[in-house]
């Protein structure tokens, strides 16, 4: 399967980029951007997000996948992350995917924070995206804090349980074990936390484009599905269980079939 | 400083990103980052971006990839044993790094089983002047073990640590018995016998090369500064083998300052290498 890396913009705030032509023996004239989630959710979904590519380049997608500003391979430090700079970056991505792949149609899929992200920058696209697929996106921002802190001490408790010294004993037991400034080895700075709290179902009940939700089984509550987004959107409820924070899994990848069959489905993707 | 990210090798299926520094000073190593387990090129936490920038900052130039068939390169289409596709991706991340940014000498950053990887490849392709370990290969002592005992007395109690202490003698291996191989079924994951770790390093330090070993306090196979040193006191090592052991410090680098006081160790000590080789390529 052929990729081609790309590093967009100039010096230092280039953006890293992963373009898969559309493959397979009938390429279809619609592109697929895919949008990661945040910090440690990204790591881990990496695999996910290679996998999805690959797949839907083969059923004839023009696949393009990223890394936003200060994030992944991309340029900038990971202090400076922030939501509007990272909705630029989906919308000036996905300008790119048309112009090289030639084609105007395209749609995207994002993946918890992603998804929020997706559904902000598509009322900023222009054409807007023929329809957004949006994986347990983030609907309450408050709550997914609570859930990044709780995990990160969660981190920070499973960091002190199979020490070997006493010195170790006390570093962890002085560290604040809350993240008042990181989240499972990503700096979550004052800025960043204010733009994610102010995450909400509103947003989404003003999204241009057509939706389709994947909510997981046991979904966290940040990812609950509201009445006004089921209302507007296509709800495709997956059976596997999802902890994208979980600390016992954070050096598992993900990449469950059920949610990849129901991605297909809402693109016709199919054979 | 210049990124790019480009695909390389024989079947251009690798992925990964380079980074050059500014200037016109012209550095005598580079250093190659590749996977971590699961975690592809940028690393655990994105640490191998931050330590490649670091070292860019220093004049030093590095390449991240991944190896085939993980994070976002391809799978190669020979039918090589992993082993030898392992080796040959890095030889290519070689040529790669080497062509864009002039260096001729390397240094392989293994974290954790990533290390063994590096270790493999050291030992065969005489470009790689550096070789520093994570947490990979662990020897225990007479110290340690007792260490280890009293540690564990301490955490859980004498009962429950003792009776933990009787199922793993009874479940041990018979006498004799070679360690086992990887989950993969590959060689290369066998922790080697200490001669055979030993005899390697000589080699490599025979050769002009500089060895580094690093522990972070998360396991309680390697925890008293001295360990190392005691293990291999017998081979005489010299001063072109490092050991540094990071009590304080989380294998997983979680905390931010854990992957800041990594990345300042490790950009410390290929500085060093690279005065090492910069010295000893001047002319008399």
């Amino acid at each position: 399967m052929a990729v081609i890396p790309l590093r967009l913009g100039e010096p230092p705030r280039q953006l890293f980029a992963m373009l898969q032509p559309a493959g397979g023996a009938a390429p279809r004239q619609h592109g697929v951007l895919l949008c990661n989630p945040f910090g440690q959710e990204a790591i881990r979904a990496h695999r996910l997000v290679r996998v999805l590519g690959d797949r839907l380049a083969a059923a004839g997608f023009a696949v393009m996948r990223f890394d936003y500003y200060g994030t992944g391979d991309s340029g900038g430090d990971d202090t400076e992350g922030r939501l509007p700079r990272w909705i630029d970056d989906i919308v000036a991505v996905d300008a790119v995917l048309r112009s090289r792949s030639g084609i105007s149609r395209t749609t995207w899929i994002g993946i918890r924070l992603g998804a929020s992200l997706a559904v902000a920058a598509a009322a900023r696209a222009r054409p807007h995206p023929e329809r957004l697929i949006l994986w347990d996106p983030i609907t309450d921002g408050a709550a997914y804090l609570e859930e990044l802190a709780s995990a990160h001490a969660s981190s920070i408790r499973a960091g002190s349980a199979g020490l070997a010294t006493a010195r170790r004993h006390s570093r962890y037991r002085t560290h604040p074990p809350g993240p008042d400034d990181e989240a499972l080895g990503f700096p979550l700075g004052e800025s960043l936390r204010a733009d994610i709290r102010d995450i909400s179902a509103r947003s989404f009940a003003q999204c241009p484009s057509p939706m389709t939700v994947i909510s997981s089984a046991d979904a966290s509550p940040c990812c609950r599905v509201p009445t006004q987004v089921e209302r507007s959107a296509r709800v495709h409820r997956i059976a596997s269980e999802l902890e994208w924070v979980a600390i016992s899994q954070m050096r598992s990848a993900v990449v469950p079939s059920d949610a990849l069959q129901a991605v297909n489905d809402a693109l016709g993707a199919g054979p | 400083m210049r990124e790019t990210s480009l695909a390389f090798g024989p079947d251009g299926n690798l992925v990964g990103t380079v980074c050059v520094p500014g200037g016109a000073h012209r550095a005598n190593v580079g250093m190659v980052l590749f996977n971590a387990g699961l975690v592809h090129r940028i690393g655990p936490h994105r640490i191998n971006v931050r330590l490649a920038r670091s070292l860019a900052s220093t004049g030093i130039p590095s390449i991240r990839f991944d190896l085939s068939g993980q994070g976002d390169s391809g799978r190669r289409t020979g039918a090589e044993s992993f082993d030898e596709q392992v080796f040959r991706d890095i030889a290519s991340a070689m040529d790669a790094l080497g062509r864009e940014s002039g260096a001729s000498r390397f240094s392989l950053f293994g974290f954790c089983s990533g290390g063994v990887h590096g270790f493999a490849a050291a030992q065969r392709d005489a470009r790689i002047a550096g070789l520093l370990l994570y947490d990979t290969y662990f020897y225990p002592t007479v110290l340690s073990r007792l260490n280890r005992y009293a540690l564990s007395i301490r955490d859980r109690g004498l009962v429950v640590a003792a009776s933990d202490w009787i199922r793993r003698k009874l479940a041990k291996r018979p006498a004799g018995e070679s360690a086992p191989v990887g989950a993969n079924g590959t060689e290369s994951f066998r922790t080697p016998s200490r001669a055979e770790f030993a005899e390697v390093v000589l080699r490599l330090v025979a050769r002009g090369s500089k060895v580094g070993v690093i522990y972070s306090g998360s396991f309680n196979g390697y925890n008293y500064a001295g360990q190392f040193h005691d293990t291999f006191r017998r081979w005489r090592f010299g001063p072109r083998v490092t050991c540094d052991y990071l009590p304080s410090l989380g294998h997983s680098t979680t905390i931010l300052s854990d992957q800041q006081a990594l990345i300042e160790l490790i950009v410390e000590w290929t500085r060093e290498l690279d005065a090492f080789l910069r010295d000893a390529n001047a002319p008399p």
